[in-house]
């Protein structure tokens, strides 16, 4: 038994020793950075790249070529052939196997594009419009017709039209309740409008619709010169370019007559000139500068006059006697002491008399020539205040001269300032339109407007208040200039400390902190805290400039102008942070976002960089990409950023030659299909496709210049301002990402929100997001009560005459008025046509 | 009742009195009219030789390098207006203050950098006695100083000399700023240096196409002038000029290269474009000086070149 025992204890033992020893904790340890650097060390995130196609070319494919080839060479007959053949052979196919060969439509397109007249191209692209069965295709031929310069033209000339008589109707309707239509009371209604038209009228603009059609036309009559609709066209454009020339001409008339009213005379005829250049015929522009020419003889015919020394009879001649020869010799000498010693002289014997007052403006003119201009001048107020009249006259329109007098001129600009900020807190811009508006409620409702008129007011205050606070609208731009002028005559006077501390706050204000610094400093009197409060704005509002650019060298830039100037502040820390960041390999090359590579899932696809679908799938046991993406690197490598159980790990992998080849077809393919997606909404010629595509993938090997430069043309000496030192890798270098993405407020943005004041009520509204069925929700006060209501269009007359429907309930009632819906210009290039 | 109160006399009065206030708005309106167009400000013309020379001496600043001839009340370049006058008082007064009234011209034709003018005047001063004499003698040596560089030729055969010459000048009037320095001469030596300087880049940029590397060349004389003359009055517009010729090579590359074409590299446009908008736009940050007026209308003229070639090379 023992023996047993002991046989099974030996063989336990022999087990035990058998049996591997297990890891310590302190093992485990160790091992474990291992696994989170390198989490995968076998992962491939590659598939397998897609098998090339099995290429067996038949008649069909002959074919093909032979079309396209007739087409680059304008062979028109035989393309007509081909596209014959075509149809054929579908119509076969169909009959006996059901199918066609699919690239007929494409045929008849680069059949179509060869057609020169436009009647006959517009119908055979409605034509084929009606044959394509691919989504694709379909929207570039709906494009085509929608571009068509005639069409467009005819379509922005539809829309004005509409605008200008909706905005008629509008009017008129917008206050007509239909709810209460019974009533026949129509006075408020007639009252409001008649108002609102009046100052609809007062306004003198050319739509931007008329504008863009002017410009079809044009265009229209230069690549169809032939088209039977020309001579009508050349009527409308004729039309179009007399009124354009009218509105321009009186922009200028309304420019040159805002200059008279600031006496700036030379602007004045400056815009005159042009207006009369715009419209020769323009009479408002003809009359202003016969005015002007007349007010320019008057005033060099009293230049003249006073460069003059005055006759005989009125001048007293004692003033250039031998006693006052010593203080003419000294003033033409420019001996300052000898002024002073020789004016005190005279000042003394003639105590209270003309010479005596003469003599002390000539102390003034030395105290000038030392260049201590205040004290020239506060000697300069006494002669001014004088008895004798000819001293006291000179020396005070010498005080009124701006060009002598820079700091009262500046004192008058900055309390101009005040005032007008002043005047906007209390009354805003367009005050006589507004008043008009507001005085319109009291005419129709009597007393029982006023409330509207009182809560229009209290709101219309308020909202001055807060713009005035934050962005202040009124120009100081005019201080600034008056100010600078100053300092720079007189940069030591005593004012000029003044000076300085009403242009630092003037700058601050502007935003321009690095000039609100060096003004601060100037003027002695800034505090270290203030100072120091100045130098953080400056450096964030760097570091939100850098923030917004894409542009990389932008960034660099403006992140290290925070360091070099504002070393000290904590924003500085920051942009230590962003710049080191910027240096890391995977925030270099192109760079694309997960959720930009799901939303072009091309690019990473067996068609593109050919990556594991399982790297999007959101499991991350099977490896999972992080949302940061991957950064192309150069031509030959990749940086994955993966998401692990541990954070964030970057790998690089190898791209070789035909991935990357692959890769960027597929984002020029990509490109195209996105800019296709919006082609008959986006403005013609404009760019479309994916935002931020290095164009030297987009222009693929059309990049590479095929000529070597004149030595003449290649500006290597060229000298940058702030050029980037930053060593990069080669290849393009971008970031790709989505909209969300690039813009991430723009999900929490409000809707636009706008304010009418009319006749009879004032209202706030806001258009709602898409997929409710209002469009608009609106708040306001009217006679007397408060409303809230909804725009809600009506689908039934929407191809007839767009009505929309704002039905409002308030205080026991309940209302509906009708407003024609009004389009409005989205095109980005609206500056074009400004 | 009116009678009682001697109401004819009331009426009497009072109609007279709305004729005359009916006068007067109408004058006013009047006045308010021909008024609209016409300058506000009012002049009080000078009455003696004493008001023409404090006139003068109180906006005649010396420094004529950093700063620009003043304006008097009138708006008229001071040193204009002081020969207008002096000429009137002459007219008016003769052999009054001769030695005054030419001493104070030849102020006013220095200033104007007519030197020949000036030096007639000073002359006029020294054949007379009197204290200006001692003064006028010292002003004729400097201006005499002045006019031997001013005359000293220019070879028009060969471009290196015009230039050496052109060099040996601008040495000279740095002598003249060194021997003047702290009077009104070293301001007036400063500006005849800078116009040499001015006239350099001129030269080069108008030959760039005859010289090796002339568009460097350009850049770098660009760059010296604008280093150079830091605190002329000129900076500014020197600095426009230099983002001209930024523009001109920037055209002359379009010239070149077309921007439909293969050959055009964008980069290389933009470089050029960015070199001329980043002088632009110090200009353009100036505040108070009227050239940025002129930057900001370049600034935009570049947006829309820019806007153009990239149009065109997309």
């Amino acid at each position: 038994m023992s023996a047993y025992k002991s046989v099974v204890a030996m063989l336990c033992l022999s087990a035990w020793l058998a049996t591997p020893p297990k890891p310590s904790a302190a093992q485990t340890g160790q091992e474990l950075p291992d696994r989170i650097l390198n989490p995968l060390p076998e992962f491939d995130p590659f598939d397998k790249p897609p098998s090339a196609p099995l290429y067996f070319p038949d008649d069909v494919d002959k074919r093909a070529r032979s079309a396209m080839v007739a087409a680059l060479t304008g062979e028109t007959e035989h393309l007509a052939e081909d596209l014959q053949f075509f149809t054929d052979r579908d119509a076969q196919l169909k009959k006996e196997r059901g199918t066609t060969t699919g690239i007929t439509e494409l045929v008849r397109d680069l059949y179509n594009n060869t057609i020169e007249d436009r009647q006959r191209y517009l119908a055979a692209q409605r034509q084929a419009l009606s044959f394509t069965a691919m989504p694709q295709h379909k929207q570039l031929i709906e494009s085509r017709l929608n571009n068509d310069d005639l069409n467009q033209a005819n379509d922005q000339l539809r829309k004005a039209a509409q605008n200008k008589w909706g905005g008629i109707f509008n009017r008129m309707l917008g206050s007509i309740n239909i709810a209460n239509l019974m009533t026949g009371n129509y006075t408020s209604a007639a009252i409001d409008s008649a108002v609102q038209q009046v100052v609809a009228m007062t306004s003198n603009e050319m739509p931007i619709e008329e504008r863009r059609a002017l410009t079809l036309l044009n265009e229209h009559l230069k690549r169809y010169p032939d088209d039977p609709r020309n001579p009508e066209v050349r009527k409308k454009v004729e039309e179009l370019e007399k009124k354009k020339r009218r509105v321009l001409a009186q922009k200028q008339v309304e420019k040159a007559e805002e200059a008279v009213g600031k006496r700036d005379f030379a602007k004045a005829e400056f815009y005159y000139q042009i207006a009369s250049v715009i419209d020769p015929q323009s009479r408002n522009a003809e009359t202003g500068l016969e005015e002007i020419k007349k007010g320019a003889k008057t005033n060099e015919q009293e230049t003249k006059k006073a460069l003059q020394i005055a006759a005989s009879a009125t001048r007293s001649v004692s003033a250039d006697n031998q006693e006052t020869s010593g203080l003419l010799y000294a003033l033409t000498l420019r001996d300052e002491e000898k002024i002073q010693s020789e004016a005190e002289a005279l000042e003394k014997k003639y105590r209270g008399g003309a010479q005596a007052e003469a003599a002390r403006d000539a102390r003034s003119v030395a105290l000038e020539i030392k260049g201590r201009h205040e004290e020239a001048k506060k000697l300069l107020k006494q002669v001014a205040d004088s008895s004798n009249a000819h001293e006291r006259d000179r020396a005070r329109a010498l005080i009124d001269n701006p060009e002598y007098n820079l700091l009262a001129t500046f004192e008058s600009a900055h309390t101009k300032y005040k005032l007008d900020t002043v005047k906007y807190v209390l009354l805003g811009d367009d005050f006589l339109k507004k008043n008009l508006m507001l005085a319109a409620p009291l005419v129709v409702a009597g007393p029982a407007g006023a409330p509207t008129v009182a809560a229009a007011n209290g709101i219309m205050m308020a909202t001055n208040l807060v713009q005035v606070l934050t962005a202040n609208p009124i120009s100081n731009q005019d201080v600034i200039d008056k100010g600078v002028e100053y300092v720079r005559a007189h940069p030591d006077s005593k004012d000029a400390s003044d000076v300085y501390s009403v242009l630092a706050d003037a700058y601050e204000r502007n935003s321009a902190y690095d000039k609100a610094i060096a003004y601060s400093e100037m003027s002695g009197r800034v505090s270290e805290k203030k100072l120091a409060d100045l130098k953080e704005k400056a450096a964030k509002s760097l570091l939100q400039a850098a923030g917004k650019t894409q542009d990389r060298s932008a960034q660099e830039y403006y992140l290290k102008q925070i360091l070099d100037n504002y070393g000290d502040s904590d924003t500085a820390k920051d942009a230590t942070q962003r710049l080191s960041r910027m240096t890391r390999m995977e925030n270099q090359g192109l760079r694309m976002t997960k959720k930009f590579l799901m939303e072009n899932s091309e690019l990473f696809g067996p068609e593109g960089l050919g990556l594991k679908a399982s790297l999007f799938d959101g499991n991350v046991s099977n490896m999972e990409l992080a949302e940061k993406g991957v950064s192309v690197l150069g031509d030959n490598e990749i940086l994955l950023n993966l998401q692990t159980p541990w954070g964030v790990r970057t790998q690089t992998y190898r791209l070789d030659e035909s991935t990357n080849n692959r890769f960027q077809m597929a984002m020029r393919q990509r490109n195209y299909d996105v800019a296709m997606a919006d082609v008959d909404s986006r403005p013609k010629n404009s760019e479309g496709g994916l935002k931020n595509a290095p164009p030297t993938i987009l222009a693929g090997q059309l990049g590479k210049k095929p000529q070597e430069t004149d030595p003449e043309t290649t500006f290597t000496l060229v000298r940058e301002a702030g050029a980037p030192s930053t060593s990069r890798t080669s290849g393009a270098d971008a970031k790709l990402q989505t909209e969300a993405e690039r813009d991430p407020t723009s999900k929490y943005k409000l809707p636009p929100i706008q304010g009418n004041i009319s006749a009879s009520h004032f209202d706030i509204s806001g258009g709602l997001p898409t997929g409710l069925w209002g469009e608009k929700i609106m708040v306001g006060h009217d006679q007397g009560s408060p409303f809230a209501g909804v725009l809600l269009p009506i689908p039934l007359l929407q191809g007839f005459i767009p009505v929309d429907f704002m039905v409002q309930g308030g205080a026991g009632r309940f209302a509906v008025f009708p407003k024609i819906r009004l389009s409005q210009d989205k095109g980005n290039d609206q500056e074009l046509y400004r | 009742m009116l009678s009682r109160f001697g109401g004819k006399e009331f009426l009497k009065t009072n109609h007279r009195y709305s004729f005359t206030g009916f006068l007067l708005l109408f004058l006013f309106l009047l006045a308010s009219c021909s008024s609209k167009f016409a300058s506000d400000r009012q002049y009080v013309p000078a009455q003696n030789l004493m008001d023409v020379v404090k006139d003068f001496q109180r906006f005649a600043r010396e420094d004529v390098y950093r700063f620009p001839i003043a304006k008097d009340v009138t708006g008229v370049n001071v040193m204009k207006a002081a020969l207008v006058r002096l000429d009137d008082y002459e007219r008016k007064n003769p052999r009054q203050f001769i030695d005054v009234i030419q001493y104070s011209r030849a102020i006013a034709y220095e200033r104007l950098r007519d030197y020949d003018q000036a030096l007639a005047s000073y002359r006029k001063v020294a054949d007379m006695e009197g204290p200006m004499r001692a003064e006028a003698l010292k002003n004729i040596e400097t201006l005499e100083a002045f006019k031997a560089i001013l005359d000293k030729p220019l070879p028009t055969e060969d471009p290196f000399e015009y230039m050496k010459v052109l060099d040996e000048k601008v040495d000279s009037w740095n002598e003249l700023v060194k021997k003047y320095q702290g009077t009104r001469f070293e301001y007036l030596a400063r500006v005849e240096e800078e116009k040499v300087d001015r006239a350099k880049v001129a030269f080069v940029e108008v030959n760039r196409f005859r010289l090796t590397d002339g568009n460097h060349i350009t850049i770098l004389a660009f760059s010296q002038l604008v280093t150079k003359h830091r605190q002329s009055k000129n900076y500014y517009r020197y600095v426009l000029d230099f983002g001209d010729f930024y523009v001109r090579l920037a055209k002359d590359y379009i010239a070149e290269n077309d921007p439909e074409g293969l050959a055009f590299d964008m980069k290389v446009f933009e470089q050029l474009a960015k070199s001329a908008l980043s002088l632009y736009t110090e200009v353009a940050s100036v505040d108070g000086i009227v050239e940025k007026i002129e930057a900001q209308g370049k600034v935009e003229s570049l947006r829309g070149l820019t806007d153009k070639i990239r149009r065109l090379n997309r």
